[in-house]
This record gives C-alpha cells, structure tokens and sequence, in this order.
C-alpha cells in the first residue's frame, strides 16, 4: 500500500457455504453483506465504494447483488482473479480507503457454482492444459507428485492437511461439510488425480462474503497491517519450485514489507487449501518453514488448533467449501471472528495477529494468475 | 512469435493419472510434465495410462487422438 496510513477492517462476515441452487447470489450476499455493516456500524448508504469478487457470474451480476443490498449511485467494480477475486476484492477496498479515495469501502465475494459445475471446473480449452484435459485438480496433482518425491514424503501426509482441516470444520456452522475424517477414509476416498483422492479436494460452493474497510485509527475494528496483491510471472523458473510457489512468496515478502510484524508473530493463518497439496506449498513458501518440513510440524501438531500456528481453524476450504469469489473474504471474514472474539466452538485464546492468503491460477505458464495476502491485527 | 524445433526427448519432472471426465477428455489418462533436453517444459499426454516415474526418460510420438499433438512413450536408456 501507498499511503501510509493503516485501513481498518470494521466488519467482515460469510454466509453459509454449500450447495444451493434454490437461492439466490442477492440472498447469499445479503446474509454476508448485512452483518458486515451492522458490525461495522454503518448504514448501506454510507458505503463509498463496493469491489465485488466473482469468477464465473454473468454480466451484471455485481450491479444486481448491490442493487438489492441497499447501496446506490456509488462506484461498483467486479474483480476477477481466479480463487483470489475475493482477497483481491478486499485489498483493492483496504487500498482504496488507506488512500483516502472512500472513508468506507466494501469488498463483497459472491459465486453460485452449484449450478455451473457438478465437478471440477472445466479448464480454459485455449490452454494446453485444457486441450489435454489437465483441469484444476490435475495442476495440483502434478505439483503433488512432485513435491512427494523431492522430499521424500508419503502420500499420508498431504491426507493429514484434509484430516486437519476437516476436524476443524466440525466447529464452523457455516461450513459446506461439518464432519471429520479418519486419514484412512481420506486416503480410500474416490481417486480424482493421483495422488488426490475426493477428500483432499475442496467441494465447489455457493455462498457470499463481505467485508467493510473503513479510515485508520477507527474506533473499533482490526487494523489492516499489511496488504498486498501481485499477478503471475513465467512458470517454470529458477529456483524449480512447484506451481504456485513463486507467487505465494511474491505477495508474502510484499506484505512483510509493510510491517514490522513476522509471519511467526501471526496467531492463526487462513491459506488457500483447495487441495491438500495446497496448503503445504502455502505453509512453505510463505516462509513460515522450510521446503518439506511443513508435513513434519503438521505431524507434530503445530498446525493443529491448539498448535502454535493454527492453520485454517475455520476448516479451510476443505470444509468451508469454495465458493470462488467469496472465498478470500470467507478467509478474512475468520479473521475478524477469531480477532475480536466471536468464532464460537472454535475461538482461540486471545489472538491478536492473523494472516490470510488466497492464491488463484490456471492460466497457462503463468505460476498463479493471482496470489494476495494480507496481515490483520487486533 | 516463432516456431522451434526440438528432438522431442527428455526427462519426466512430475506425472499423473486423472480419474475424472475433463470437458471432452474420458479418463483414466496419464498426464506428464517432460523436460525436454533441448528445451522447455512441456504438458504431454501419455501413451499408457499408468504415470511414468519422476526421473524417467521418455520421448514424443504423433498421436491419433483428438487435440492431442504429441503422446509421451517410456524409453528404457540402454
């Protein structure tokens, strides 16, 4: 971010994920929407500006789910980045307001894929990867394989992230699949693209997220630490890292920059972990530990819930399910429960730093088309 | 743009076999990464369906399938 003035994070709540073909993106986005605003404490018709995330929707469609939350004649614009359209969406509403371009600003995230998918998200058919039937899940599987064999780790271990996370979303009501699983279910679960199997896939989800920004030094809220948005650059590239890698660690040492916090410090870390394999990477090259060592501190607990870097507490989108646009502010909307208090069955105590990272790709020989990562603090 | 030639051979850096029906692709197929040796990385279709070993050699041969140019063979170093 620019100015040097600090945004805050008043507000930011999702509504239910799940399969919902029967309602609406403008009910979806109102039970999100609503609650951000009543706890930031402002009227719709305050809100300056909204940045909508959205993947897949038609033209329009953030016009109308806007229309119906009450907000009118101010400037809407629809982002889309892959699974990061939703963080990208809030750091273009925090860098907004830190500029002093809005005093309160809305990101809202809205996706219905229920009625779009019944599986996989059918890839780009102008890319290699799509003429070659290479879809979201295979991308994932290739760096998967890899990564086992470069560090010598066993198929268990990527299972354990969906162990995991699935047990954490056990405590999130909001949650597309509110059950746990044994690592044994996970490893016989339908093979989708070796080594995944269905269970260490995120289930694709409707559902909406807002969240509220609003001018430095505000009374309530979380103040927006760090924020920062980057696009893809040439994959494969030296060092020879898996997919993804390179651009997870581009936007961490951007938002590191912004302040004098360390990963480390962090209470509770929301990353992107549509496939197991996913949130390893993350863990990693952010820089939270070394290159194959993240298997090992998740065995040890470290990742766990009442470990010392709690990953995904809201169950990740292993269990939240990924609704594309609003997913990063599904992330964020954690964020904001577990810093002020208000995650329920699944509170931590008293955190104080927690970092959220979405990374969106796809798109032929890019490493993401897309990663963000922002740091909020109590 | 411009078009270059390679030999077609080199080196499996990942590979995997996808369970599930991709647009118009019917599984189970095998899918690899193969660094070429005399160029780059290339996404390629295998032959057999089962995912050939990470470090394995391998080579391109015109394929009959639909949309698939090249289909990667297992080769055996003697």
């Amino acid at each position: 971010m620019t100015a040097p003035d600090k945004p805050t994070l008043l507000g930011a709540a999702t509504s239910a994920f799940g399969r919902f073909p029967d309602r609406t993106l403008e009910e979806l986005a109102w039970d999100a929407v609503g609650t951000a605003l009543a706890q930031a404490r402002i009227e719709p018709g305050q809100v300056e500006a909204v940045f909508v995330g959205n993947v897949f929707g038609p033209a329009g469609v953030a016009a109308r789910v806007v229309r119906s939350s009450g907000i009118h004649g101010v400037p809407v614009t629809r982002v889309e980045a892959a699974c990061a359209s939703g963080t990208l969406a809030a750091h273009l509403a925090a860098e907004a307001v830190a500029e002093g371009r809005y005093r309160y600003a809305l990101a809202l995230g809205i996706e219905q894929m229920s009625t779009l998918f019944a599986g996989a998200i059918v890839p780009e058919s102008t890319d290699a990867e799509g003429s070659l039937g290479l879809a979201l899940p295979g991308l994932y599987a290739l760096a998967a394989q890899r990564y086992l064999h470069v560090h010598g780790r066993d198929v268990a271990d990527l299972a354990g992230v969906a162990v995991k996370n699935r047990e954490n979303g056990v405590r999130n009501p909001l949650a597309q699949r509110q059950s746990a699983v044994t690592l044994d279910e996970v490893l016989a679960s339908r093979a989708i693209a070796d080594p995944l199997t269905v269970l260490q896939c995120c289930p694709v989800s409707d559902g909406a997220a807002a969240a509220v920004f609003g001018p430095a030094g505000s009374v309530t809220g979380l103040r927006v630490e760090a924020s920062a948005a980057v696009g893809g650059a040439a994959w494969p590239a030296q060092p020879d890292e898996i997919w993804g890698a390179a651009c997870v660690r581009r936007a961490t040492n951007q938002a590191l920059a912004q302040t004098d916090r360390v990963l480390a410090d962090a209470d509770l870390f929301e990353v992107h972990d549509a496939f197991t394999i996913g949130e390893l990477m993350t863990i990693e090259s952010m820089g939270l530990c070394g290159p194959g060592e993240a298997p090992l501190l998740l065995a040890d607990g470290v990742f766990h819930a009442d470990g010392r870097w709690p990953v995904n507490v809201s169950g990740g989108l292993l269990s939240r399910g990924h609704a594309l646009g609003a997913t990063g502010l599904a992330q964020l909307a954690e964020a904001y429960a577990q810093l002020t208090g208000q995650a329920g069955e699944r509170q931590l105590t008293n955190p104080s730093l927690a970092v959220v990272e979405t990374m969106g790709g796809g798109a032929s020989g890019l490493d993401g088309n897309a990663a963000v990562v922002m740091m909020v603090a109590a | 743009m411009a078009g270059e030639r390679f030999a077609g051979r080199g080196t499996v850096w990942s590979a995997t076999r996808i369970h599930i029906a991709v647009g118009e692709v019917e599984p189970p197929y095998a899918l690899a990464y193969l660094d070429l040796d005399d160029g780059p990385r290339v996404l390629v279709r295998q032959r057999e369906t089962v995912p050939a070993p990470i470090g394995s050699r391998g080579r391109l041969e015109p394929s009959d399938l639909p949309e698939v140019w090249a289909e990667l063979v297992e080769e055996v170093d003697r």
